[in-house]
């Protein structure tokens, strides 16, 4: 790993991690393993200490290099390649995984490894005593004072196993306008997406067949981006048409369906798959009656049959379309057809849910929840997913519930929440380590005056005086209740 | 509000093009040239596009560039620059399209930029010229040194002036209007006389850029503001200008800032929305926002709060169960899964919809369930299509989905997932209900399978025993010699007494293999049936026949047989060259060692003349076997 590459790793690695991958596949998911990064954080900083204190043949020192050597280990035999320290605003990182504690606690080794130009601290395959000792020398010589000066030191002393690097500005600018583009990119392949599924429904409700192809390469256009910029992807979901709610509706889904099934380790063939699905499985509606569907007051007894029967309208209108396989009619049919199989239509055997169709169902309902209809106001996310959360083992499958919640986090991209100094601020980045505290973009002040332009905050940031965290979250609140409209703009 | 770096930027350069390529030909052609109007044309369709979009552009005119939405368009394309220059020199600050733009307006536009910046200047600018030329959906802000001689809101250009100075002065005015209406005196609306000044073009950017200001107030003036706005003066007249501007807001901030001030004056929020000029889908959203929401919520099973700490708990005890849970559902997505959960899908809408189309998607369905060995659905399907059978309207399309399902390929398929899997459920009954076709695939399945896989056919080939006799019957008449061998050993193996009737036939094949295959076959299901054809097969036309039949009869321990046995060795006759059929009869009599045989040994054995070696060995062979039975009598 060379210097500079770890640079532009610093956030966007993060992220990809926040976003693609569940919080059980996170690095430090369990106590267990998190117990060994902070293991790490400690052992460092002891063996600075001490080699500080004591000459390096010392006991002491002896024994804080060997713990150091073997804390990186015990990482290594968890499945890591090799381990990243990251210090990113004073605050302490092992990969992901702020240590809110740790970066108070252990304030002389952040100080004196940014002293040093050090952002980045990576102990690669093969780390031994001989790097360890060369690390805790290289925190206690004081004449280094840069980046390559540490570089430098680490390659005089043969530490081949110990890489350093720094995030420059440079990284993110360039990284900023990456993401530009591809919220763009996201942004035009949604609005194409909203047309398609127009012509669809339109094709649909005629009774006509209508063209797969176009929508395939819609879904792997979201795919692409999804593998490139997750954030840009999810980020869309955010966007809450109010005039076509179905079309939006439906586009939402499928991005929703596609991050979590990328999340729970889907090949690319599946993932296509399931975004056509997603986007088809609500299809039947076009077959039941505007004036049901759209019905503000409960429906009766003999309207209600008629909006189940839905499920099997779309499967019946999906079973002949030419598809890669039939699993958008298989979700069609099945979408409602609840974990615990008490919905409809009725199952006709003990089989249970297909995965797409228990992902659909999650990602179905989180929508549909947090967007305003002209009957009913959106529920605010986290309320959304406490809903979602008390279902599990009902009508969702309790892992894949977990897994949509730990993709989103407690408070998804786009919420708005209140922080605890009044002010209002869009949730614009999940921080996977912390669910409860995200980056996000401060955008009302505490006296409810817009600011010029909108400031980031990662609510994980410890303030290194007090150690305590400098920002949290007060409560979410409805983006409408706070006056914001677009939220998407800001993500 | 745009979005940063979204389309408006790029729309807005775009227009920007065609304003210089316009303002390009109207220097190098005469007004009415056929150029000339094509360009003004495209000008009119360029920016009814962008307004239709965007709403009112607003530019900002640089020396060599134009700036909208704080984001550079046109830099480095030389004819936007020579027209942002040309504007400059025109003391043009801002140049304003709003929705609406005529020929006319474009023709006079162009018109007027063309001329000499001096000339035009000396009298009385570009703003004058386009009001005199009756332009109103393009409009220019000239930059001028001097200085506003009227105070307040008169005095600033809301088109360009920081929003705070807006959002101050808009607050004096409204308060100003208050305090008038307060007195008992007549108010005036300054801000309606501000923005009243400006070109029809330019007044609906002002009224935005005000509602923008308005957000840039802390929330309190934002509250007061408009109450004060909403104060009657004598005339009972509200400041329109305030509630216009209020309107040009995004609808969620617009219903927060009603909520607020309607709490603040103790009034309901809905009857300040009706106070408020919006176009119906607007105030139809803003009637949905202005909804109190917790008493639904609570109707819809939504908790009061969410404890997002307990939720973050739950996430964090993603255990290794949640784990092996996904991996088991995720590798369970399988293609093969994708099939057959298709085909299940297709046969519940069937049984729901029994129509032609319905069976025709289940045939469709069917090859790649198949394919996937998804037997259980297929099975599944098969069951469906004879529970519709009884419908004639249904008929073509169940007797094409039952071809399918009666395909070799299909067939075979099942057999060799049987021959894997012998509690495979579903093929065997796909092969049962595909009857001839069935015992086909099976007969040529079982003969090309592995032999330690044979055995898992047997069960299946006993329950077809009728289709695959006849499928034997017709190899043997009709089939490779060799294949017909195989299949009579595939019958004996069965053990299935039904079957021995087809073995029988065997016996009368022309060739040995299929003969002896035949006797062995008989050998192997010993019982009186097979004694009866063994027996009969002792008078076989051919002798090697008939010698097989009387060492298996021996071999499989026929006692019933004895008698048929005696007859041949009772029988001398001296022309018949029989040795070798009399020497397995004696060895099977000798493993048989029945005491019946006794009478008929004694006389062979004791027979004085025996000519030939052969007979010879025949009259030894009785003697031994007779001494053994004998002997064997004693031992008893």
């Amino acid at each position: 790993m060379t210097d500079t590459s770890h640079d532009d790793r610093l956030e966007t690695a993060e992220e990809m991690a926040t976003l693609a991958a569940p919080a059980t596949r996170a690095p430090f998911a369990t106590p267990k393993r998190l117990e060994k990064a902070r293991d790490l954080a400690r052992a460092l900083a002891v063996a600075q200490n001490n080699a500080a204190l004591y000459p390096a043949s010392h006991p002491l020192a002896v024994q804080s290099v060997q713990d150091l050597t073997a804390a990186v280990t015990a990482i290594f035999e968890i499945g890591f390649e090799d381990v990243t320290i990251n210090v990113y605003k004073a605050t302490l990182f092992i990969e992901n995984q702020v240590l809110p504690e740790e970066s108070v606690t252990y304030r002389k080794l952040v100080v004196d490894l940014l002293a040093r130009g050090i952002s980045a601290l990576t102990f690669g395959p093969g780390f031994g005593e001989s790097d360890a000792a060369a690390v805790t020398e290289l925190l206690n010589t004081p004449d280094i004072a840069s980046i390559e000066q540490s570089a430098a030191f680490l390659r005089h002393r043969g530490a081949a196993s110990v890489a350093v690097a720094e995030t420059t500005d440079l990284d993110d600018s360039v990284r900023e306008e990456e993401e530009r583009e591809n919220k763009a990119q996201g942004r035009e392949t949604y609005d194409r997406g909203i047309e398609l599924m127009r012509d669809v429904e339109t094709q649909a409700k005629l009774g006509k067949v209508f063209e797969v192809e176009p929508l395939q390469h819609m879904v792997s256009s979201l795919l692409d981006t999804l593998f490139k910029d997750p954030a840009a992807i999810l980020g869309l979901t955010a966007i809450k048409g109010h005039d076509d709610y179905t079309l939006n509706h439906s586009i939402n889904v499928c991005i929703l369906s596609i991050s979590l099934g990328a999340s729970l380790g889907l090949d690319a063939e599946s993932l296509k798959s399931l975004g056509l699905s997603a986007l088809l499985y609500d299809l039947g509606k076009v077959r039941i009656p505007g004036d049901i569907l759209g019905k503000e007051g409960p429906l009766t007894a003999d309207e209600w049959q008629i909006v189940k029967s839905h499920t099997t309208e779309g499967a019946d209108l999906l079973k002949r379309i030419q598809l890669v396989d039939q699993m958008p009619m298989v979700v069609a049919y099945e979408h409602h057809q609840r974990h615990d199989l008490q919905g409809y239509p009725k199952a006709a055997g003990p089989q249970e849910q297909h995965l797409f169709s228990k992902i659909v169902a999650l990602c179905d309902a989180y929508d549909a929840m947090t967007t305003r209809r002209p009957f009913r106001r959106e529920i605010r996310p986290d309320k959304a997913l406490a809903v979602l959360m008390q279902g599990r083992n009902k009508a969702y499958d309790p892992s894949v519930t977990k897994a949509l919640v730990a993709m989103l986090g407690i408070y998804p991209m786009g919420a708005v929440v209140t922080l605890d100094d009044g002010s209002k601020a869009i949730v614009f980045r999940v921080n996977k380590d912390d669910l409860l505290r995200p980056r996000v973009k401060r955008v009302i002040g505490a006296d409810g005056s817009w600011l010029k332009e909108p400031e980031t905050v990662d609510l994980r940031l410890v303030n290194p005086e007090t150690g305590t965290f400098d920002h949290g979250i007060v409560e979410c609140i409805p983006a409408t209740d706070a006056g914001i409209d677009d939220v998407w703009q800001y993500l | 509000m745009e979005r940063p770096g979204g389309g408006l930027a790029t729309e807005a350069e775009g227009l920007l093009r065609t304003i210089a390529g316009a303002a390009a030909a109207a220097r190098l052609y005469p007004p009415t040239s056929p150029l000339r109007l094509e360009a003004v044309d495209r000008v009119v369709a360029r920016s009814a596009a962008v307004t239709a979009s965007h709403g009112t552009v607003q530019y900002h005119v640089d020396r060599a560039r134009f700036v909208v939405a704080e984001t550079t368009v046109g830099e480095g394309l030389p004819q936007v620059a020579a027209l942002a220059e040309t504007l400059h020199a025109l003391q043009v600050g801002q140049l304003i399209v709003a929705p609406g733009v005529t020929d006319h307006e474009v023709a006079s536009l162009l018109e007027i930029i063309g001329g000499d910046a001096r000339a035009m200047r000396a009298s009385g600018g570009v703003r004058s010229a386009l009001l005199g030329a009756d332009v109103r959906a393009i409009a220019v802000v000239e930059v001028t040194l001097r200085a506003s001689t009227e105070a307040g809101l008169l005095g600033i250009d809301l088109t360009g002036a920081p929003l705070e100075e807006i959002a101050r002065e808009l607050t004096l005015a409204a308060a100003t209007w208050q305090q008038d209406a307060l007195a008992g005196s007549q108010s005036t609306d300054i801000a309606a006389e501000a923005i009243g000044r400006l070109e029809s073009a330019a007044q609906d950017l002002a009224m935005r850029r005000c509602a923008e200001a308005l957000l840039h107030l802390d929330e309190a003036t934002r509250v007061d503001l408009l109450s004060n706005a909403l104060t009657v003066d004598a005339d009972g007249r509200l400041m329109e200008s305030v509630l216009d501007i209020i309107g040009h807001m995004q609808p969620a901030a617009l219903a927060r800032l009603l909520r607020l001030t309607a709490q603040m004056m103790a009034r309901q929020p809905e009857t300040l929305l009706r106070e408020i000029e919006l176009p119906p889908e607007i105030f139809a959203e803003l009637a949905t926002l202005l909804k109190p929401t917790f008493r639904e919520d609570l109707a819809r099973g939504v908790p009061p709060e969410a404890d997002a700490e307990e939720i973050s708990r739950e996430i964090a005890r993603a255990d290794e169960e949640d784990l092996a849970h996904i991996s088991t559902l995720v590798t369970a997505s399988t293609p093969r899964n994708a099939a057959a959960r298709g085909l299940a899908t297709i046969v519940s809408v069937a049984r729901e919809r029994p129509t032609e189309d319905s069976i025709r998607a289940v045939t469709d369905a069917l090859g790649t369930a198949v394919d996937v060995g998804a037997f259980d659905e297929v099975s599944e399907a098969a069951e469906l299509l004879s529970e519709l059978s009884s419908d004639p309207a249904l008929a073509p399309a169940i007797q094409a989905a039952r071809k399918v399902l009666g395909s070799p390929d299909i067939l075979r398929e099942c057999v060799r997932r049987l021959s894997e899997d012998p509690t495979l459920v579903s093929a065997r009954t796909l092969l049962e209900a595909a009857g001839a076709a069935g015992a086909e695939a099976l007969v040529s399945g079982y003969l090309d399978a592995p032999a330690d896989r044979r055995e898992h056919l047997m069960p299946i080939i006993v329950s077809m025993a009728e289709p695959v006799a006849a499928v034997v019957g017709r190899t043997l008449r009709t089939g490779d010699p060799a294949q017909a061998a195989s299949a009579i050993d595939m019958l004996g193996a069965t053990g299935a007494r039904r079957l021995l009737p087809t073995i029988a036939v065997a016996l009368e094949h022309l060739d040995s293999r299929v003969r002896q295959a035949a006797i062995v076959a008989l050998g192997a299901n010993p019982g009186p049936d097979s004694a009866a054809i063994l027996q009969k097969a002792l008078g076989h036309w051919d002798p090697e026949t008939r010698r097989l039949a009387a060492r298996e009869i021996g071999r499989a321990g026929l006692a019933d047989a004895v008698p048929a046995l005696l007859r041949i060795i009772a029988v001398v006759n001296l022309f018949e060259r029989n040795y070798e059929l009399k020497k397995e009869v004696l060895k099977s009599l000798e493993a048989l060692d029945s005491p019946q045989a006794i009478p008929v040994l004694e006389r062979l054995a004791h027979r004085p003349v025996a000519i030939g070696k052969k007979n010879r060995e025949l009259r030894y062979l009785a003697r031994r076997i007779l001494e053994t039975l004998r002997h064997g009598d004693r031992a008893d």
